[in-house]
């Protein structure tokens, strides 16, 4: 066959599928179009809810009694985002206004209707609401406490979800609503959960009782080593550092995971611990002697000046920075003593630390 | 074998092939489409940021060279990044212009005596500066030795433990660095993380940051949004999915600075650098069976110049396709490999049949048909069949990522908006994908005689940065 042609019918299977091909082209260039109109309604509809409730949630907001309809599922749901937005963007008594203007339009109930939603963006908006208007405490004409309790019993399984961004909503919305009831339950949790990153928790758990945050981190610390060791001492670092010392050293004891040494060495700054601090200093891993170093440049004494100065020649930039460092900042050390010690110490890699950090010094 | 036999499977296999390429990256939408469902649901409610102190901080590098036009506006707007704590190292590259001057005076910048820290090959230093004005802003002057040899000096200087490539005339948004970071905070097995780029022109920029979003004016670059939408957004999105990401833009992309410096940080004897790393990095964790992840983000964060002239655009894309066949050349050993996993088994097969030899079947394809049918040899038919393949199966793919952007980001939002990217799509099956195929065979052909690399000359118009 000299040339092939659309008789053959592999050829013929290739024009058919060019055929549906060029189909299933327009047929997607109509589904834009109509996900389009379909967008631009919704939006001139959100556009005029909008425009109706903006100004009643901010009078709201402002602490007026505002005379409301309740909402509808479909208002409700449209109205929410910008209503969780709202909410983030105020502080003081114009929160408790605004939760008590959500619960009497009726915005307590659609979320509450959102949770057993299989959508995730729409049971993160409901645990996020729910964490505002329960957290609101008593409207104690409507059973408020049973309410809350509710809530708390609904969203308690959602902080084992698998999907991290869920269960950290369902954890914050908790805490929120009743952290007493909450720490216990949670702070194991996140010691354990890998995927809960400390950059969420931390800002979580400052806002909780640290008196109770203590007493929770002192009953779990005995059960856990590991990652979890060094989470819970990551945890600690928002106590005060004289709460926290005694578990430093309990894990520094028990533990030779890097991390969790590391972990253990920043609360450590009492002084009395220094002869603990000091035997980290030669570890053969450079994040344990970094903090090492710096945790002695909390509790030095004048004896530990020649640990620091040999700090400088450490094999690690880090280490012979904070080495620098941790001397700088030494109240019995001074300028005049840093410039001495940059022109006799032999090694370079000292001398650069030491010349960055006095440049430092000067040019705070 | 006779030779019309010959014919005819040489006639069947180009449309199988167009196909074929076409169908691979229809998978790959309808992968990003599942994604994108689950990443949007995920990250559609934007929780409050309180900065705790424990955000990993970022070192963001700005390689500069012969930037003294620009250089103020892009250093003032990455300075106003929302995000608890970064800093800024420019690396001037050995400018013979007077950038380095502009920088000194713009931001009183001074000497400073720095313990620099050499961990990858780079060119001499010639003096690290610091701004009196900005304690979070540096300054590395060092002689020229090209884009990666001044992103591995930089990462060489730079304090913490992820760093961020930025190209100097990159158009951020304020919560670009939150967004593309979130991916490390979400697991710890991330090692790097890229921003999705778009493409700036037509847009409004004021202060550095984009304020409203446009199409551009003329065909040229409107024709690279939608092949921007099609091959590098939710293409990579359906990689992403597989942990089989291969390229993340040098104009955007956060890095694990420890895990570049372990595989030797850029090469600096390769065009497509950042494409490089990538894939080294994907082979040497691979084989070295480490858990790792490659990310990438499809928020629209970062936005660029597309070339307006068909000279520029032409360079660039030559530059790409050398940059492609560098990549996959010097990572061979990932390909197939036992350990390889997706990036080995897929990822590197798809881009090595669907992109790096595909200009010469695509072109080959083309001139076939055409003189076949000169010299009688293809029928009519066949001819006509090979075009409304290369044109339906084309415009299914453009159509398939228009598709995509509305569900998702939807960032035009006008309706005339919408009523161009529609036409764009018909239209740049009819010359301008061809186009772009013929200049990656030029660009592959180069890379194969081994003919000397250069960047050319992007000619800017960066209206934005000269009125900032």
């Amino acid at each position: 066959m000299a040339s092939a042609t659309l008789s053959d019918p592999l050829l013929h299977g290739v024009l058919i599928s060019a055929l549906v091909v060029t189909a299933l082209t327009f047929v997607l260039l109509i589904v834009i179009v109509l996900l389009r109109f379909l967008f631009t309604r919704r939006e001139c509809r959100l556009r005029s809810i909008l425009d109706r409730w903006r100004p009643l949630l901010t009078r709201a907001a402002a602490g007026e009694v505002v005379d409301a309809p309740q909402l509808d599922a479909i208002e409700g749901e449209l109205l929410l985002p910008h209503w969780n937005q709202l909410r983030e963007s105020i502080r003081g008594e114009s929160e408790a206004s605004l939760d008590a203007f959500a619960h009497r339009i009726g915005l307590e109930g659609i979320a509450r209707s959102l949770l057993a939603s299989g959508n995730t963006r729409s049971r993160l908006l409901a645990i996020n609401t729910l964490g505002h208007i329960g957290a609101a405490g008593a409207f104690e004409e409507d059973h408020g406490i049973e309410r809350t309790l509710r809530d708390v019993a609904t969203l308690e399984p959602l902080c084992l979800d698998n999907n991290t961004i869920v269960s950290l909503a369902a954890a914050r919305t908790l805490l929120r609503l009743d952290s007493t009831w909450a720490l216990p339950r949670l702070v194991p949790l996140m010691v354990q959960r890998a995927d809960w990153s400390m950059v969420r928790l931390i800002p979580m758990l400052r806002a909780a009782d640290t008196a109770q945050l203590e007493l929770v981190l002192a009953d779990i610390l005995p059960r856990v080593e590991g990652s979890a060791l060094e989470r819970l001492l990551l945890i600690a670092a928002i106590l005060p550092q004289d709460r926290t010392a005694h578990w430093a050293r309990m894990a520094l004891e028990k533990s030779t995971d890097e991390a969790v040494l590391a972990a253990a060495l920043r609360l450590m700054g009492d002084p009395r611990d220094a002869p603990i601090v000091r035997h980290y200093l030669q570890h053969p891993s450079w994040q344990v002697r970094v903090r090492a170093v710096t945790a002695l440049g909390r509790v030095a004494d004048a004896e530990d000046l020649p640990r620091l100065i040999a700090a400088l020649s450490d094999p690690e930039w880090w280490v012979r920075l904070r080495a620098a460092r941790a001397l700088a900042r030494l109240p019995f050390i001074d300028h005049e003593y840093l410039a001495r010690l940059c022109e006799t110490v032999s090694d370079r890699f000292a001398r650069d630390a030491l010349l960055q950090v006095i440049a430092e010094e000067r040019t705070a | 074998m006779n030779f019309p036999d010959a014919l005819y499977l040489t006639q069947v296999g180009f449309l199988i092939y167009f196909i074929a390429i076409h169908s691979g990256y229809l998978l790959l939408n309808l992968i990003a489409l599942l994604t994108m469902r689950s990443y949007l649901d995920q990250h559609s409610l934007q929780l409050p940021r309180a900065y705790c102190g424990l955000e990993p901080p970022i070192s963001l590098l700005v390689p500069a060279y012969n930037e003294e036009a620009t250089i103020t506006a892009s250093i003032r707007s990455i300075l106003q990044l929302e995000y608890p704590e970064y800093e800024v190292v420019v690396i001037n590259d050995g400018s013979r212009d007077t950038t380095l001057e502009v920088l000194i005076a713009e931001f009183r910048m001074e000497l400073f005596p720095e313990a620099y820290r050499q961990q990858l090959d780079c060119k001499p230093i010639r003096g690290i500066y610091r701004s009196r004005l900005f304690p979070n802003l540096r300054l590395i002057d060092k002689e020229n030795g090209g884009k990666a040899d001044a992103l591995n000096a930089g990462i060489n200087g730079a304090r913490y433990p992820l760093f961020c490539a930025v190209d100097a005339d990159s158009i951020l948004q304020r919560d670009s660095l939150w967004r593309v970071v979130e991916p490390f905070l979400e697991d710890p097995t991330v090692i790097a993380s890229g921003g999705t780029v778009r493409i700036a022109n037509g847009c409004r920029v004021e202060g550095g940051f984009l304020t409203e979003v446009g199409l551009p004016g003329k065909l040229l670059p409107a024709f690279q949004v939608v092949e921007y939408l099609r091959a590098f957004l939710f293409g990579r999105m359906g990689w992403t999915a597989l942990n089989a990401v291969l390229v993340i833009s040098g104009a955007f992309g956060v890095f694990r600075r420890d895990r570049v410096i372990e595989v030797g940080g850029y090469r600096s004897d390769c065009t497509g650098e950042d494409m490089e790393l990538v894939v080294r990095l994907h082979r040497m964790n691979r084989l070295a069976r480490r858990p790792y992840r490659i990310c990438f983000v499809p928020d629209p964060i970062c936005w660029t110049e597309a070339p307006e002239t068909l000279k520029v655009l032409k360079s660039q894309r030559i530059r790409w396709q050398r940059g492609l066949s560098e990549s996959l050349a010097m990572n061979r050993g990932l390909l197939f490999n036992r350990h390889g996993g997706a990036p080995g088994w897929l990822a590197m097969p798809f881009m090595l049949l669907f992109e790096w030899v595909s200009p010469l079947i695509e072109v080959g394809g083309y001139l076939f048909m055409l003189t076949g049918f000169a010299f009688g040899v293809v029928s009519g038919e066949v001819l006509a069949l090979f075009f409304l393949v290369a044109l339906s199966f084309g415009m299914l793919l453009s159509v398939s990522a228009l598709l995509l952007e509305e569900i998702s980001f939807r960032i035009y939002t006008k309706p005339r908006q919408l009523l161009a990217l529609l036409g764009i799509v018909v239209l740049e099956n009819f010359g301008y994908r061809q186009l772009m195929t013929y200049y990656r065979l030029i660009g592959l052909w180069r890379w194969a005689i081994g003919s000397k690399a250069s960047w050319g000359t992007m000619t800017r118009s960066a209206t934005w940065q000269r009125n900032s």
